[in-house]
């Protein structure tokens, strides 16, 4: 019975082994005798790519175009009450479908009227009923409208690029409701007439409206907008007039930096494919911080322990050439650019796209990044952009400060650096980062006007006067808390600042 | 009872299968390519014709499957070595990544993984110093400074104006030379003056093995870099395989860096060029 059971066992660990070792064989990334492992090239088949993703958990999220010209945030207004919708909140995608449709029949052309408008009247209808799209950049017209599916729309022929934009009922006596689009490049505001059922638009209006969300008010109707002499106390932060006051104190959950431990051999190897290193033959380094350096393709590529990935041209003009999210991985990188217009130089739509499916190609979870740059051509230098993202966890921006690599402190990097020169990659940053709630429970933050005071001394202890051009609720994250709390911050220009005091 | 026989029959034949798989499993990891001589032979007469000249007997026959090698920044506790090389009460700065330390006439300056050390009078006296012991001299010398390579190639010796002996070693792991790391020293009878090196310390192998390209293909790749001078006859003078480490391309604050199994053609001329057996393309040396 004793020698049964002895034959038991080792029968089990003759099939387990051999098992293994078949495993051992077929998975291994060697050549076989006649062509590469059948295995290894399995694997790169587009169908088996296809049927990997159909995986329960996977938590693969790779942005589409549509994602980053969701707008930054959608303003309800209803007379008194004012409702602000972002990313994140649960009724946004609905919302943003229906003012999409109404963007759309504006796109169509068909009996649109438009004619010139003035600022004031802008604030005017912003303090009525109304909704208040703000994309948060700007936004090259003709790529916003090929987004919407109409290329040759020539509706927005007259505007250069769109930041925000407003739709209103309009008056009583006609059916038309008004579209309010301020051109961002000319300053300047158009205001286009369309026929459109104004009562479905008050409704939605009214829909969209509810008590239980905070109430907010622009800073022009507390006109933070403009020096006013008949204060008592003079004004030295002059506010943009769109920016959104909270009328009660805001309260907001706590977040987490997800672990990227999970940064392991595979994913490594995911990352250099991206960037067309083969991780069998690129030359590799590890620096005294753990810093793994790959060389190759007259390029650099460096992978944190911190999750950021940097990749830099080693040679002017050779970096790596993006290709279209349709290409195959696998194909032989084309030598010549195909463009629009057959010029060598790629379009502003193209790179912009070639960006996108190279980030989902490095990276894909990247639901919480959306663009922080303005999308518009680049007037000097056609084909050469700068695109940045950030990450937004619920409509608030994740600001990273942190030490650069010359030794300088608490510099702000954005999540994402892209430098692109006619489809060849110049340089490339991304902090690889994944976001979670740390409860469901809020807690208060500080008020806007003290945030903004403290800030404001500390920016500008002289007492000197500045224009703001945003306040913002904000995550900041520096290299040491893994835990990030909402504070106050403002922008000016391409500064982004918070209270030095809130942030110890 | 029946069924005792079964697992008998059962245990016999996986012994078989398994046998069979790490059979193939050993097989397809330590791949050994094999040239034919007509391969060989073609390949020559292909070079001749483009002035390129080499002996049938430099061109190896046999190739074996090869493994990425893992070396160690030797030189990140700089004052260890500081120490060794010195002795205490040196004086120390930093400046631009460089590390300079002196004492009396000695100096030493460290940047990444290269340093220098001086000795502008030296007063170790070798009396007995002569060509054939310079090489024992130098390893000894070396191990007193803690640079405690297992096996080290002697690459070149040379007297110089009558006064010293110059001599350059080479790592080795197991047999294979490492280009690209190398240690120089100058060694006269009043001791060491002078040495200069790439200090690299070999760890472990960190890559599965990868199969070599075939010399004879590199060969044929490797007229490719003469196509400018086929006026000018080259004869090929050492074909060798070991690891090359890319020295150029490492950051002062190094840590480790991957050694890639390399091809190194030796030409009559003092050049020498490096082919990466895994992608075959060049990868350094040349004019």
């Amino acid at each position: 019975m004793k020698k049964e059971k002895l034959k038991t066992i080792i029968l089990i660990l003759l099939i387990a082994n051999s098992l293994f070792l078949t495993n051992q064989i077929w998975f291994s990334k060697e050549l076989w005798s006649h062509d590469y492992n059948f295995f290894v090239k399995w694997r790169d088949w587009k169908w088996v790519k296809v049927l990997s993703k159909i995986n329960i958990n996977d938590e693969s999220n790779p942005i589409t175009m549509e994602h980053f010209f969701y707008p930054r945030k959608v303003v309800v207004n209803n007379g008194n009450y004012r409702n602000v919708y972002s990313h994140g909140d649960n009724r946004f995608f609905e919302l943003n479908n229906e003012i999409s449709s109404i963007f759309n029949t504006l796109l169509k052309g068909e009996k649109v009227k438009s004619e010139q408008s003035t600022d004031e009247e802008w604030l005017n209808t912003l303090k009525g009923k109304s909704f208040y799209i703000d994309y948060g950049v700007k936004i090259n017209a003709k790529i916003l409208a090929r987004m919407a599916g109409y290329k040759d729309s020539s509706v927005l022929s007259q505007i250069d690029s769109v930041r925000d934009f407003i739709v209103a009922p309009g008056d009583m006596i006609t059916n038309d409701i008004v579209l309010y689009i301020k051109d961002s490049e000319r300053n300047s505001v158009i205001k286009f007439f369309m026929n459109y059922d104004k009562s479905k638009l008050t409704g939605i209006i009214e829909e969209f409206v509810s008590n239980s969300k905070p109430n907010y008010t622009f800073s022009f109707e507390q006109k933070f907008d403009k020096v006013n002499p008949d204060k008592k106390v003079e004004q030295k932060a002059i506010l943009d007039p769109e920016i959104l006051i909270p009328v009660k104190i805001e309260a907001s959950q706590d977040i987490r930096i997800k672990s990227i431990n999970t940064l392991n051999m595979n994913k490594i190897d995911k990352i250099l494919k991206s960037f067309q290193y083969n991780p069998n033959t690129t030359r590799k380094y590890t620096e005294a911080d753990n810093t793994i350096v790959y060389v190759e393709n007259y390029s650099m590529l460096k992978i944190h322990p911190s999750g950021l990935i940097e990749y830099t041209e080693t040679d002017e003009g050779k970096g790596m050439l993006l290709l279209p999210e349709s290409a195959d991985d696998t194909q032989a990188v084309p030598t010549v650019l195909p463009s629009e217009g057959g010029s060598n130089t790629l379009s502003l739509y193209e790179s912009f796209s070639r960006v996108i499916a190279h980030i989902n190609k490095v990276w894909d979870n990247n639901e919480f990044l959306f663009i922080s740059s303005d999308i518009v051509e680049n007037a000097n230098k056609p084909g050469v952009y700068r695109f940045t993202f950030d990450y937004y966890y619920n409509g608030m921006p994740v600001i990273i400060q942190c030490d650069n690599e010359n030794g300088q402190q608490d510099v702000l990097r954005h999540a994402i650096e892209v430098e692109i020169i006619n489809g060849r990659l110049k340089s490339y940053r991304h902090y690889l980062r994944n976001f979670e709630e740390v409860s469901r429970a809020e807690k208060e933050i500080m008020p806007v006007i003290l945030a903004l005071d403290n800030i404001y001394k500390s920016f500008k202890p002289d007492q000197s006067e500045v224009k703001i051009d945003d306040v913002f609720l904000g995550f900041w994250e520096n290299d040491t808390d893994v835990i990030l709390q909402p504070r106050w911050g403002i922008r000016i220009g391409d500064r982004v600042i918070t209270d030095p005091e809130d942030i110890k | 009872m029946y069924w005792a026989r079964v697992k008998t029959i059962l245990i016999i034949l996986f012994l078989v299968i398994n046998i069979f798989l790490l059979v193939n499993r050993m097989i397809s990891v330590d791949q050994t390519i094999t040239v034919r001589s007509e391969t060989v032979e073609d390949t020559i007469a292909v070079l001749n014709k483009n002035n390129i000249f080499v002996d049938k007997k430099l061109i190896p026959v046999r190739m074996k499957s090869m493994r990425k090698l893992e070396m160690y920044n030797s030189l990140q506790e700089v004052d260890l070595f500081a120490q060794a090389i010195l002795g205490g009460g040196y004086h120390k700065t930093f400046n631009n990544n460089v590390y300079e330390f002196s004492k009396d006439s000695k100096t030493l300056i460290i940047e990444g993984i290269k340093f220098n050390y001086y000795d502008y009078s030296p007063n170790n006296a070798i009396n007995d110093l002569s060509e054939k012991n310079v090489e024992a001299y130098a390893k000894k010398i070396l191990s007193d400074i803690k640079i405690d390579y297992e096996d080290m190639a002697v690459k070149n010796i040379e007297k110089k104006d009558n006064e010293y002996y110059s001599i350059t070693l080479i790592p080795r792991y197991q047999g294979k030379e490492i280009y690209g790391c190398y240690i120089k020293m100058n060694i006269s009878k009043n001791g060491l003056s002078y040495i200069e090196g790439y200090w690299l310390t070999p760890g472990k192998y960190v890559s599965d093995f990868l199969p070599v390209r075939s010399i004879t293909g590199i060969l044929i790749d490797f007229i490719g870099n003469f196509k400018n001078n086929y006026n000018k006859p080259i004869t090929i003078t050492d074909i060798s395989i070991g690891f090359f480490v890319d020295t150029s391309m490492i950051s002062t604050n190094l840590k480790t860096i991957e050694a890639e199994p390399v091809w190194q053609i030796t030409t009559d001329d003092g050049n020498t060029y490096f082919y990466d057996t895994i992608s075959g393309e060049r990868i350094g040396g040349g004019e």
